[in-house]
């Protein structure tokens, strides 16, 4: 019996943790693209240059260099 | 054969992805998904492109989760009817506990995306879905009244008011009708099922209307909930949702569902005709629901093309 033979048992074994794989890199891509997304449109809560456009950091940076 | 063999034979019916896939009853999340895309075009304003998207899937997820703790509650009675003993716990594919867990775990985390992608609102929404769902519907309705199907038919309507929440962060007139027009198809559509399917809910002792009331009855409860049903589209195409494509869908459509719930009322007879008209009553309901929330869509595409022009009566 050749020990390289996958039983049934591993095929789906195989087929189910490259679909939980799958799941989880879908998952973290739309994290990711939301993040993106949120950042670009200044959706985050309480960024003070939301109203002219900057981002987060660039808003922080300047309300730094203000104080 | 060996004990190693052994142990691999005994666990031959290891499940595979589609098994935990299939726990999350995917005909019934294609049904969400486009009802609340539907919901999500039809809103005045909106999310970004991506954040919506994000939000679909956040809702489609939490009504898979709901089917997965369904199916954990049900999976006595799931394995003497015929048309569930295929399922995943029945077969023995996946044990009970996973399912349970796979519920609980999936529905946390698509309230709590919803949440941090869309608003709170549209999550709390979506919270109270699976709980009626799974709790109300499932442990509670189903197995105790005759009116489990109408009142449980609450959790499949939501899903459009979850998406349109999620887009304006609020609920309108056009959000309730769109939950009225799924909340008042789901009986004639279910009992239709039910009348040929009556021997496999008497097995299991759910009572269902055609179980407890008798098939009379329920051909006329069919009738009377399908004549309520009529106005709810008709004046979902008069709110800032409906448009002309939706108006000239809902006139057919009601059409056909009064002409199939009426042949359905007025049948007497043993199903010796294979229960013709309770079965075009079904695939019509199923056609019906497609038609009006495609025709959603496409006022929606017609308002983005060629802007307002609509009178938004309701």
């Amino acid at each position: 019996m050749s020990m390289k033979r996958d039983h049934e048992l591993h095929t789906k074994r195989r087929g189910r943790n490259m679909g939980v794989l799958l799941v989880l890199v879908g998952f973290v891509g739309l994290l990711f693209a939301v993040t993106i997304v949120k950042l670009g449109e200044n959706g985050i809560a309480g960024n003070p240059s939301a109203g002219q456009g900057g981002a987060w950091i660039n808003g922080f940076q300047d309300l730094m260099r203000e104080e | 054969m060996t004990d190693m063999s052994n142990m691999i034979e005994a666990r031959a019916g290891e499940p595979g992805f589609g098994d935990y896939v299939a726990l999350m009853k995917p005909r019934v999340m294609q049904l969400v998904v486009f009802t609340a895309l539907a919901g999500m075009m039809a809103a005045p304003m909106g999310l970004h492109p991506v954040v919506a998207l994000a939000s679909l899937i956040c809702i489609a997820v939490g009504a898979g989760a709901s089917g997965a703790l369904n199916m954990w509650w049900d999976a006595d009675i799931d394995a003497e009817m015929t048309r569930t003993q295929a399922r995943p716990i029945p077969r023995g594919l996946v044990e009970p506990g996973e399912a349970l867990g796979l519920g609980l775990g999936l529905s946390v985390l698509s309230v709590m995306m919803l949440a941090v992608f869309a608003n709170l609102l549209a999550a709390g929404l979506l919270a109270f879905t699976i709980f009626f769902y799974a709790v109300i519907y499932s442990m509670w309705l189903k197995r105790s009244t005759p009116q489990n199907i109408v009142i449980g038919g609450a959790a499949g309507a939501f899903p459009p008011m979850i998406a349109w929440a999620a887009m304006t962060g609020e609920v309108s007139t056009a959000s309730v009708l769109m939950f009225a027009v799924i909340f008042l198809w789901t009986p004639p559509h279910f009992w239709a099922l039910a009348l040929f399917r009556n021997e496999d809910y008497t097995r299991v002792s759910v009572p269902m209307l055609p179980v407890v009331a008798g098939e009379a009855e329920t051909r006329r409860q069919i009738w009377l909930y399908t004549l309520v049903l009529v106005p709810a589209p008709l004046a979902l195409a008069l709110t800032e949702a409906g448009g002309p494509a939706t108006l000239v869908t809902a006139l057919y459509a009601n059409l056909l569902m009064l002409r199939w719930a009426r042949a359905v009322s007025l049948r007497r007879g043993d199903g010796q005709d294979g229960f013709r008209a309770e079965k075009k009553l079904f695939g019509t309901s199923i056609v019906y629901l497609f038609a009006i929330f495609g025709a959603v869509i496409a006022d929606a595409v017609l308002r983005a093309v060629a802007g307002p022009f609509w009178p938004v009566v309701l």
